[in-house]
């Protein structure tokens, strides 16, 4: 394995009306936690998509190293394929296609091996259970009548199954209560410790962030990483806001 | 000979081919008639209380009983541009009048739901056809005032071996087709012996009837087949029909609403499997006569290589039909080349105070649905099927009978492996 | 006409690969039994009499011929609005009045007079247009562009001229050979009785700064009915043409058939926008195409205020790899009017795309259809196309209709469609009228906003003009 992981060379891309990241560096190692924080607008969730190669954003110089390998041309499916994730900030909707079937599909296109079927549904269980969610919604259709909170549970539980060695977490905590908080926490914290897997978390409150170990911590204004460092960031963050890093 | 049917409500450009279809009929139906081509004979009648039949009854008998019951097919207030022929049925159904013609011989069944009834039991009605017969069926369904029914219309190729296996491993239709024996074509005149089946059906909804309706259709490829349809809902009546066509290489869609009475409700979804090579064409009609009265009609489709489709689908506001609001979507997923998609989705409205809509997309995946599939490591092609194999599922889910669903979830199956 | 002649006007055409006859209206699938007969009206002699008048060159006056055969044989659309009130026996006569037309300003209908007032037109503008008639020519107007653009090497100048002058073999090459005169009822009698309108040429990386303007083409020869309009944007050109504007232009006559033809070459740009203002009286039945190669964009931007009854689709044949058209349109139809207008999109090459944004207005008994056509080729692989379309109703005796087709033939190609109908919504109008402004000012203002992607398109003078026709309309104008 690559001493780093996630290697973010000097990344610019936006849209078609505009840039929208400027030159961003980044590098994550295994089983590090990151967090990457700013301002509404700054490119937090930018950063996210370009990473996970969402076509609707176009980028115009740099380069994304995964595990020592350049993936910056690679599609969403292959990335996913070598091991990255990413939960959605609105997920979305499938009639017809059941929650549980998404995940069996997703992991027998990742391993091309047929799911042992016994196996499967006990790791679902537990792990729905771990996040608190009813069984019943194995067998309901993906995302379809969900309310915000059980998405974001749904997103996690996915991440759960999928054991991805990298994950993207795009604002999963905004729009939830306290408890659904606690809840998609704990799901993150035992992806950590049972993965030893690598995350970047965008968000722009650290009200997830309490129960979190975090390695490092990012700003991100204008599309420009503005501040790096520890734990430490967050804190000042709480205190100051981001006019500090401005 | 061909007879032309699902005629565009108004006429455009020639070019475009879509001003109507030319279903061919083999001459040996016709001039045979009722005498050769096999009744299509339900395999089992399964009429809950209150909920009565009626066999035989003629083409001319059937139409006395539309005008008494006041059935009319008005015409337009203010026309703007040619309009074809298709006005000219009492009682509208989408593939017009040919297909009157077509059936002036043949009696019709009529089940008639009385007032008290509010049954949930499903009256299932299926037809299973050998391949290369001919069948020709044609129903009327009277829903009586304040009525409640579930009607599910069945088509099946005839099983050679059962595919229908229940949990038991225990064929689900072969102990209907024991117990019920398929009356069959004597000489099996078909049509180049591809098997040729075809349905005219007619729900009139009194004040306040609510009927579920369904049909499904999963002949054999080689076959073709048409569902002509024509609705007539009075005023607070309701309709829901889901409709899934996935078996014939052939098939011709045709259906007429009228939304005669105020704040009724009409619902439908339509799913389609076009398979590699086969043709589909339809024409979907909503007319709003009443007012506040609501429309919905979802198409989504899927053509596999080689496939050809023509969609026709009308939502059209009549004058006073004030406060009426109508909806019509179609998706379409390609999923092979050498593809023919025709699409021409209108909306006509001669009144102010109505809210309509229609959109269509056509193509792959949307982006952002896709890039959802992907980022857990499913690939375009696979995402697609995906979705396809959902959206059936999602319309069969509509179905009011258990092993109708498993045969259309085996048959899903099937084409994806 | 015998079959070898129909064949070399087939033949003539230059745009033999990628556009296929299935291109084109009403042709060749019409049944008798739908259809009726035109009855002849119009005579060789008075073909010939044109041609000579306007001193052709021959192979003109063998193309008039030759349409004039087409036009007799071809038969007359079966959709659309009902033509019957056309009275076709009359054809050889609006075409002859057509030289005995005076253009002057007291020779203008009432009607139309008045709405000039009410557009608020400068006096001097409108006595300029006045003397444009009374001298059957616009030379001032033409000249004064025609030396402004002269330096880059644009050609801009009327039809007649270009025909008999140094462009003759550039005419030659393209006249109708993008609307051949096989095309319907109407290209047919266009090839064969035309005259008048314009020629542009712009050569290669030329970029036109300031729009040419066609304000006024009532000119000597009365070419009103029948104008010609060809354009030709070489590669890496730019242009952006206004036609017709809101000055409504008199017809003596009752019959409209001209045709555009715009060819618009690699990585060229080429805006044509039309304000169309018509007088009530008028059956338009125009014909408008534009071919665009690799790179190159065409942005048709339509007003249509006028006529009794239009047959309007301005056609972009997406021939190049990358090429692209837009679409942006807006129809009004008040009382006695019923518009027949849209648009149609041909995609041909790899990586097309399209873009089509209208609106529908139906007022006073008046009716609006919006008809289109976007057609995606199976060699236009990479291909899009969006249709949005939106129909507002004024009121319960109009009528709105949509007719939009899609037909594609490659499943790698993405296409969008969504039309909405509706009518003013009670609450906006109530949220204006409580900010003081009284109600039917709120709902023009409302109507201008529905138009807006239209008037938003065009500059400035002609969108305050258009809203004006709006506001005039709104109020029974």
């Amino acid at each position: 394995m690559a001493e780093k992981l996630v290697e973010i060379e000097n990344i610019s891309a936006g849209i078609e009306e505009g840039q929208i990241l400027d030159g961003v560096s980044l590098q994550i190692g295994p089983g590090q936690t990151h967090v990457l924080m700013g301002p509404n607008g700054a490119g937090k969730s930018t950063l996210g998509n370009v990473l996970m190669g969402n076509p609707v954003y176009r980028v115009s110089g740099g380069r994304i190293l995964f595990d020592g390998q350049d993936i910056t041309e690679l599609g969403a499916d292959k990335r996913a394929q070598l091991g990255m994730f990413m939960s959605f900030q609105n997920p979305l909707e499938v009639p017809g296609l059941s929650l549980e079937e998404f995940i069996r599909n997703a992991i027998r296109q990742k391993t091309g091996k047929p799911i042992k079927i016994f196996q499967f549904k006990k790791q679902l269980a537990e792990a729905m259970e771990l996040l608190g969610m009813d069984e019943s919604y194995a067998g309901r259709d993906l995302n379809v009548g969900f309310s915000g909170g059980e998405k974001k549970k749904a997103e996690i539980l996915q991440l759960l199954m999928l054991r991805p060695k990298f994950a993207i977490l795009d604002e999963t905590d905004s729009g939830l209560d306290v408890d659904a908080v606690r809840t998609v926490s704990k799901g993150i914290e035992e992806y950590q410790k049972r993965e030893e897997g690598s995350l970047l978390i965008i968000t722009h409150s650290t009200r997830i962030l309490e129960s979190l170990h975090v390695d490092h911590a990012h700003i991100i204004v204008k599309g420009r990483l503005v501040a790096s460092g520890g734990e430490e960031l967050v804190a000042k963050v709480n205190e100051e806001g981001f006019e500090a890093f401005s | 000979m061909k007879i032309a049917v699902n005629h565009l409500p108004v006429l455009t450009w020639n070019q475009n081919k879509l001003n109507n279809a030319e279903m061919e009929v083999s001459d040996g139906l016709l001039s045979s008639g009722i005498a050769k081509a096999s009744a299509v004979h339900p395999l089992k009648y399964n009429l809950p209380e209150g909920i009565s039949r009626q066999d035989g009854v003629s083409a001319e008998k059937l139409q006395e009983i539309f005008e008494q019951l006041g059935i009319r097919n008005p015409k337009e207030a203010v026309v703007a541009g040619k309009f074809p022929m298709y006005n000219r049925q009492r009682f509208g159904t989408g593939m017009g009048k040919g297909i009157d013609d077509l059936l002036k011989d043949y009696p019709a069944q009529i089940f008639t739901v009385e007032s008290g009834c509010r049954s949930d039991r499903t009256v299932k009605l299926h037809y299973s056809l050998a391949a290369g017969k001919e069948a020709l069926g044609r129903i009327f369904i009277h829903a009586k005032a304040g009525s409640e029914s579930t009607f599910l219309l069945y088509y099946s190729a005839l099983p050679e071996e059962c595919e229908y296996l229940d949990e038991c491993g225990k064929c689900e239709i072969q102990q209907e087709l024991r117990e019920q024996k398929l009356s069959k074509s004597e000489e099996g005149s078909a049509t180049d012996g591809r098997g040729f089946v075809g349905a005219q059906t007619y729900l009139y909804l009194e004040k306040g009837a609510k009927v579920h309706f369904s049909a499904v259709q999963m002949l054999q490829e080689e076959a073709v087949f048409f569902h002509d349809i024509g609705t007539f809902l009075a005023e607070e009546s309701e309709l829901t029909m889901a409709k899934l066509d996935l078996g014939a290489g052939t098939v011709y869609e045709g259906l007429n609403t009228l939304q005669a009475g105020d704040e009724s409700r009409f619902d439908m979804d339509f799913g389609f499997l076009g398979l590699p090579g086969s043709f589909m064409d339809i024409n979907y009609n909503d007319v709003f006569l009443g007012k506040k009265a609501e429309g919905r009609m979802y198409f989504k489709e899927a053509l596999m290589k080689g496939a050809e489709k023509s969609f026709r689908g009308t939502v059209d506001f009549r004058q006073y039909s004030t406060g009426s609001k109508g909806d019509e979507q179609e998706d379409i997923i390609l999923l092979g080349e050498d593809i023919i998609n025709k699409t021409i989705p209108l909306i006509l409205c001669e009144e102010e105070d109505v809210d309509g809509r229609h959109a269509a997309t056509i193509g792959s995946l949307a982006e952002d649905m896709l890039f959802y599939m992907q980022s857990r490591g499913i690939s375009k092609k696979k995402a697609e099927e995906m979705v396809v194999r959902a959206t059936l599922q999602h319309i069969s889910g509509m179905i009011p009978s258990e092993s109708v669903k498993k045969a259309v979830k085996n048959y899903i199956c099937r084409i994806f492996e | 006409m015998n079959q070898e002649e129909t064949k070399q006007i087939n033949q003539d055409r230059i745009l033999s690969e990628g556009i296929e006859r299935e291109l084109y209206d009403f042709r060749d699938e019409e049944t008798d039994a739908q259809f009726y007969r035109m009855k002849e009206g119009l005579t060789e002699e008075i073909v010939r009499e044109i041609s000579e008048m306007k001193h052709d060159p021959e192979w003109m006056l063998e193309f008039r011929l030759k349409s004039l055969a087409l036009y007799d044989q071809i038969k007359m659309p079966d959709w659309g609005p009902s033509i019957d009130g056309l009275n076709m026996d009359n054809i050889a006569a609006y075409v002859r009045s057509r030289s005995d037309m005076k253009g002057s300003w007291d020779e203008v209908p009432e009607d139309i007079k008045n709405a000039f007032e009410k557009l608020g037109i400068p006096q001097a503008e409108r006595e300029s247009l006045a003397g444009v008639g009374a001298q059957y020519d616009s030379e001032l107007v033409y000249h004064s562009v025609r030396e402004d653009v002269a330096k880059q090497g644009v050609v801009y100048t009327d039809m007649e001229s270009a025909l008999t002058g140094e462009y003759e073999q550039m005419v030659k090459d393209h006249f109708m050979k993008l609307v051949p005169p096989t095309d319907h009822k109407f290209a047919a009698l266009h090839g064969a009785v035309w005259s008048g309108g314009s020629f542009v040429y712009v050569p290669k990386g030329v970029k036109v700064e300031i729009p040419l303007q066609s304000y006024f083409r009532l000119n000597a020869k009365g070419a009103g009915q029948f104008e010609h309009t060809l354009i030709i944007v070489d590669e890496g050109a730019d242009l952006h043409f206004i036609e017709g504007c809101s000055a409504p232009k008199y017809n003596i006559a009752n019959l409209h058939a001209g045709c555009v033809e715009l060819y618009v070459r690699k990585n060229a740009r080429l805006r044509y926008s039309t304000i169309e203002n018509w007088s009530r009286n008028m059956y338009n039945l125009n014909t408008k195409r534009a071919i665009v190669e690799e790179g190159g964009v065409i942005e048709w931007v339509s007003g249509s205020f006028g006529s009794h009854e239009s047959y309007l689709y301005p056609t972009s044949v997406l021939k190049g790899e990358g090429s692209h058209a837009e679409f942006t349109g807006v129809t009004f139809a008040g009382a006695g009017q019923n518009l027949d207008t849209g648009a149609k999109m041909i995609h041909i090459g790899k990586n097309t795309s399209s873009f089509i944004d209208t609106k529908s207005i139906s007022k006073g008994g008046g009716i609006s259809t919006y008809r289109s056509s976007v057609e995606i080729r199976k060699s236009a692989e990479g291909s899009k196309a969006s249709v949005n379309c939106g129909s507002l109703m004024l009121d319960s005796i109009s009528r709105s209709d949509t007719i939009p087709a899609v037909d594609v033939r490659t499943d790698k190609a993405d296409v969008g469609h969504e039309a909405k109908i509706g009518r003013i919504s009670d609450d906006a109008v109530f949220y204006l009228m409580s900010r003081g402004i009284p109600e039917s000012e709120a709902r023009a203002m409302i109507v201008s906003g529905f138009a807006s992607p239209v008037s938003k398109e065009l500059p400035l003078e002609y969108a305050a003009e258009m809203n004006n026709l709006i506001k005039m309309e709104m109020e029974g104008g």
